[in-house]
């Protein structure tokens, strides 16, 4: 055989190297997703940082399972006020849409810390700190990898949470960094914009300090 | 000749292949020499064509212009050269078939020490065996260095010609052990096994060549070579696993074992996992798990089942029983429940299921 085939061939057999280790590094996910007990039911993102994805999980399981609870009536949210004239634009985009949609999702994860702590798994403490590692992988997507879009609503409905639970009697230690980080990333165009993202963390924790579990 | 009487290129051909060999070497198609006095310009038109004739056969058949220059200006010759880097290795069989009667006998050896030089290996066996040539040196010299240039092809070709090489052994090399090159090979890729990646790399190339070739014996071979302890230490035994799986060789359940174990079962959680749970070894299952993602995961789920279950009861509503990992980007996590001819509806958010992807997780 001739040597510039033969060298071809080892680079063939270089690159098919490669793409088993390739196939190796997919493996452990190709694993999760083929095994039997990971099947239909509650679907939750795989993340690279696992210890961040571990902490956030509980809060995330009772946010989710909030949902039926409040379609059921178990749960009951405010209303949002309405969003004054000049308020409906933030950095150009609508938003009364999405504040809509997060008033309800505000009241969701109120359920989800008061259900959490009424069923005893977890300890308050350790909800304010899933919560607090979920808000961390929030800002972490939507500011440093961009890989979910910014929505001053859903921004304004974490910074209410956060700001409810760094007051009171027993101030929460664990969101005060996250919610400085929050406040360190987030700028406004026009002071009109911050008057209407402030307007909505406002609405927000009144909701979030109104919803109730009916049982 | 006139001008205006081209001669065709067949004719050509002819001339420089089948010049009468009764005529002087100094008077070869060549090389014009020795023209009687006044015809000097004719032998230099004589001497361009037949350059050019042997410039066009060059590319349109490198074995005969090969030959042409091995027969009249020898392995020293600069055509000889040029001409030995165009082959290709079908042309190198042509030369060793049927050009090799218009060669001329002193050369024989030169071009067959040269081709081995080259990596034609395959074809310079084929060769000697099939032609029956008794050179013994030869012969050992090319399957040596075929075997240690080349383990993976010269194992395929050993295995695959192992009848023809025994009965020629027996018949031409009477003082050789008719098994030989086979048990030679097999020490070598014996010895790819803990050597460097890239002769480590021999062993799949050797692996998937007795593949492509369907030869049983040469995977026999080539199994009683990788034994689970020999498989313990090689350096590629999970790429090896991976060419068996996609393959669907039972073979790499042998493998597998060499990767259960002690020493090296951390090295490849996830290959040992599949395997541990293929075998249904609960006991390994749980000790494999210490080192893989799968467990973090698992541990997820169960988190994620013992929530709902605890809800459900507390409240009195049928939640979803079962989990899996992996979701929509961007969502985090989201909830479906399972209903009679509504596999994927969303519960409690009032969504139809095309909704949901909008609606999903806590993030959307």
């Amino acid at each position: 055989m001739a040597l510039e085939l033969r060298v071809e061939q080892k680079l063939k057999l270089n690159q098919r190297l490669e793409q088993r280790l390739e196939q190796k590094q997919q493996l452990q996910l190709k694993l999760a997703q083929t095994l039997p007990e990971f099947a239909e039911g509650i679907n939750f993102e795989d993340d690279d940082n696992l210890p961040l994805l571990q902490r956030s999980f509980p809060f995330m399981m009772y946010h989710e399972v909030s949902h039926p609870l409040h379609s059921k009536g178990i749960v009951t949210i405010p209303s949002p006020p309405p969003l004054p004239e000049g308020y409906h634009l933030i950095d150009g985009k609508p938003i009364p849409r999405t504040y809509l949609h997060h008033a309800t999702e505000v009241g969701i994860d109120r359920s989800a810390y008061l259900v959490g702590t009424r069923n005893g798994l977890y300890t308050a403490e350790t909800l304010v700190e899933s919560y607090a590692a979920f808000v961390e992988r929030v800002v972490r997507d939507t500011f440093e990898t961009r890989r979910i879009p910014l929505e001053h609503p859903f921004v304004a409905r974490l910074q209410a949470e956060l700001e409810v639970h760094t007051e009171g009697a027993n101030p929460s230690a664990e969101v005060v960094p996250v919610l400085d980080e929050l406040n360190r990333r987030l700028s406004f165009p026009t002071p009109k914009d911050k008057e209407a993202y402030r307007f909505m963390v406002r609405a927000y924790r009144d909701i979030y300090q109104g919803t109730a579990l009916s049982k | 000749m006139a001008d205006d009487d081209p001669i065709a290129p067949s004719e050509l051909e002819y001339v420089l292949l089948h010049f009468p060999d009764c005529l002087p070497s100094s008077a070869s198609p060549l090389w014009v020499h020795e023209i009687d006095e006044g015809q000097e310009a004719e032998g230099d038109k004589l001497q361009g064509i037949l350059s050019h004739a042997w410039e066009e056969l060059l590319y349109t058949n490198p074995a005969k212009a090969f030959v042409v220059a091995a027969r009249y200006g020898g392995p020293e010759s600069n055509r000889y050269e040029r001409a030995i880097e165009q082959l290709a290795p079908e042309d190198v069989s042509e030369i060793f078939g049927a050009q090799w009667r218009n060669i001329p006998g002193e050369h024989y050896q030169m071009i067959i020490i040269e081709m081995e030089q080259r990596g034609y290996y395959e074809e310079v066996l084929d060769f000697v065996i099939g032609h029956g040539r008794r050179e013994r040196e030869s012969f050992e010299l090319t399957v040596d260095e075929f075997i240690q240039e080349s383990p993976a092809e010269a194992f395929a070709y050993i295995s695959q010609h192992r009848e023809k090489i025994f009965a020629y052994i027996e018949k031409y090399q009477e003082n050789l052990n008719k098994n030989m090159a086979i048990c030679r090979v097999i020490t070598r890729l014996k010895e790819c096994l803990n050597g460097t990646e890239q002769e480590a790399a021999e062993i799949l190339k050797a692996y998937e060549r007795i593949d492509e070739l369907h030869d049983d014996r040469g995977e026999s071979d080539l199994k009683d070579i990788l034994t689970e302890d020999a498989l313990r230490a090689f350096p590629l035994r999970a790429e090896l696993y991976q060419l068996c799986l996609e393959r669907n060789d039972s073979f790499y359940w042998d493998i597998g074992r060499a990767m259960l174990c002690d020493d090296t079962m951390g090295e490849f959680p996830d290959e040992a996992r599949v395997l541990a749970y293929e075998a249904g070894e609960e006991e390994l299952l749980e000790q494999i798990e210490g080192g893989s993602l799968v467990p973090a995961y698992q541990s997820l789920v169960r988190e994620a089942k013992e929530i709902t279950r605890l809800v459900s009861r507390q409240y009195g509503i049928d939640l979803p029983k079962r989990v899996e990992v992996g979701g929509p980007t961007g969502s985090y996590a989201s909830i479906k429940t399972r209903s009679a001819g509504s596999p994927n509806a969303t519960e409690g958010k009032g969504n139809t299921p095309q909704e949901e992807t909008a609606n999903n997780g806590p993030g959307a």
